[in-house]
């Protein structure tokens, strides 16, 4: 089986699956307890729970998406929204 | 599905395979062991607890006020009671302690006494730091092993994030196979062993991998979450609620709140106690007690219980006059679902949640999801020798069939030697200093047979030899415990000891035969020949 037919950019989707669904997966945990409509617990525990479920499924989708950029825009956009609402709950004096 | 989707799929599965092949096995098979450790391995590794498992709850009552009179009065702030059911300590444990120290130490510290389970007799003392009296508390063979599954002792937080990442890559290459082998119903009953080594090892590979799948996504997700669940989840989910506060975190949910201390004299009936657990949960082992405020009218007990009817462990709350409160989860009075789960994790990880035939299937299980990535990587290595233009030599391919054995085999023979080890040391070697030899024996065994592989020697012989001496190692164990040991197949002391003696010799037996079965390399030069 041909790699280079099979996969495009493959350095950048092992350093995109490796290093950036990690990142996301984390910053996604304290993100998902601002905005969860549950109780306290669940807002923390569920988060928790999700993580392996989200890296897994943000892993395999870093290679099977059919353009590089696709994986790379939707993680950063979900770092980028998770960030934002810690920051924003930890200025708000929500925690 | 696309083929192209597939294709991707598969590349993915093989390239997470071959790059955590041997880590897998490493973590896969000593966490097969560890399924067994705690209680029966451990109870087979200490003659202490070979003799008894039980002390009358009246007997205890006895010693935790015989001994909290002979502490000073902020040591009695908490008392753990650590009884010898095979799950902690070997020895009957009180642990005295005072959250601020005290003269000599300001931090956390015990006063700690440990009694034999079976006469009472005071074995042990230790004054000091709390932390480092369970850090050094003794260890023997399977605990050892239950702790390298954990962290592969490379100390937390390094270990357990390694473990907690294999578990992760554990679950893609679990959910990749289930796609790529999408014809699940055909390939559950494909196994064609007469058709040469390389079918053989496909078919077992799909077979072993789809049978095992449920249980190798269970493995892989409670593996991830126990792994990475301290170092990175709750440090990760205290970041907002708790302003990065783990500690606050954890108490908020684990929280056994510090009873007001009234000064009031009223003594706590921890017999009573002990009792009204064991009729109330007849099948669950006590593991633990927390007394809070001894002999205080506030005073509160908590009990850990493990098995009998309840899945999870469960924590059982008394007040001190013996009255009971409640029972909860073992992380505290948490509602929701979330901890139903996290509270099942555990359970289903160590397979302890239905007796002991469950924890062999998890045994097998667990041996099935070991051989894996070995299977795969057989067949990996073999597709690339195959073929007009094969990218891999005859030469390489022997080299990496021996690294495979050195690294894999040497983890097993290394496991397996510890067996033997501790029924010479429970002979020779008392107590804590036992700890000292585990470490060395089990790594320069495992190190030494991976640098054996770099001999030129044929890979099938390398293979027998390893097996040989696998088989040995377990078959040892028997004759050296009748010589040695004060339970054995003679005496019959123990019945767990004589069954753990018979099946150590029984799998020694097979290894020994499987290991003879296997042909011997025809001639070393066969192997170095050019493809």
């Amino acid at each position: 089986m041909n790699n280079k037919k099979t996969f495009t950019a493959t350095r950048r989707r092992h350093l995109i699956a490796c290093v950036l669904a990690l990142i996301t997966a984390v910053i996604m945990i304290p993100g998902m307890t601002t905005y969860l409509p549950f109780q306290m617990n669940e807002q923390i525990l569920l988060p928790i729970l999700l993580f392996p479920v989200i890296w897994t499924a943000l892993f395999i989708y870093a290679y099977l998406a059919q353009k590089v950029w696709q994986p790379f825009v939707v993680m950063i956009a979900l770092c980028v929204l998770h960030g934002l609402l810690s920051f924003w709950a930890l200025t708000q004096g929500q925690g | 599905m696309k083929s192209i989707t597939l294709k991707k799929l598969f590349l993915l599965h093989s390239w997470v395979g071959i790059i955590t092949a041997v880590l897998l096995f490493v973590v896969a098979f000593s966490g097969a062991l560890a399924v067994l450790s705690r209680p029966e391995l451990k109870i087979w590794a200490n003659p202490e607890l070979q003799s008894s498992q039980h002390v009358a709850s009246a007997q205890i009552n006895r010693l935790v006020n015989e001994y909290h009179k002979q502490v000073p009065s902020e040591f009695g702030e908490n008392i753990h009671v650590f009884l010898p059911s095979g799950h902690n300590f070997h020895l009957l444990t009180l642990v005295f302690e005072s959250h601020d120290g005290d003269e000599n130490y300001d931090q956390e510290v015990a006063r700690v006494f440990q009694f034999h389970p079976d006469t009472l007799a005071l074995e042990n003392t230790y004054y000091g730091p709390s932390k480092e009296f369970y850090a050094n508390k003794k260890t023997d063979a399977p605990t050892y092993i239950g702790e390298f599954h954990a962290d592969l002792h490379l100390g937390r937080p390094i270990g357990l994030i390694l473990t907690g990442f294999l578990g992760l890559t554990l679950l893609v290459s679990a959910v990749t196979g289930l796609f790529i082998h999408r014809k699940l119903i055909k390939e559950l009953f494909t196994f064609r062993r007469d058709k040469g080594l390389d079918i053989a090892v496909s078919d077992a590979h799909k077979v072993i991998g789809i049978w095992g799948s449920v249980f190798n996504i269970v493995i892989g997700f409670t593996g991830s979450f126990l792994g990475l669940a301290t170092v990175i989840l709750l440090p990760a989910a205290a970041f907002v609620s708790f302003g990065g506060d783990q500690d606050k975190l954890i108490e908020t949910f684990t929280a056994i709140p510090e009873p007001v201390v009234s000064h009031i004299k009223q003594p706590t009936k921890i017999d009573t106690i002990l009792e009204h657990a064991h009729s109330r949960y007849p099948e669950a082992i006590i593991r633990d007690v927390t007394i809070m405020a001894h002999n205080d009218a506030n005073a509160q007990v908590y009990l850990r219980l493990l098995g009998g009817e309840a899945v999870a462990s469960q924590l059982l709350h008394y007040k001190g006059n013996g009255e009971f409160v409640q029972s909860m989860s073992s992380f505290g009075d948490i509602s929701g679902v979330s901890i139903k789960v996290i509270e099942l994790m555990f359970p289903l990880h160590f397979g302890n949640f239905a007796g002991v035939f469950v924890k062999l299937l998890w045994v097998l299980l667990g041996l099935s999801t070991a051989l894996l990535p070995i299977s795969g990587m057989m067949m990996w290595l073999a597709k690339r020798t195959r073929g007009s233009s094969p990218s891999l030599s005859v030469q390489a391919y022997a080299r990496w069939n021996r690294f495979i054995i050195g690294s894999c085999g040497g983890l097993v023979l290394a496991s397996f030697v510890l067996f033997p080890l501790q029924v010479v040391l429970n002979y020779t070697v008392i107590g804590v200093a036992q700890n000292s030899f585990f470490e060395p024996v089990f790594f320069y065994t495992w190190l030494a047979w991976l640098l054996s592989s770099v001999l030129p020697v044929g890979y099938k012989n390398y293979f027998k030899l390893t097996l040989l001496l696998c088989g040995a190692s377990l078959a040892l164990v028997l004759p050296l415990n009748i010589i040695f040991g004060v339970s054995n197949v003679i005496n019959l002391n123990s019945s767990l000891v004589a069954i753990v003696d018979i099946s150590f010799m029984v799998v020694g037996i097979a290894c020994i035969f499987g290991a003879l079965k296997i042909k011997n390399t025809q001639k070393l030069q066969a192997e170095v020949q050019p493809a």
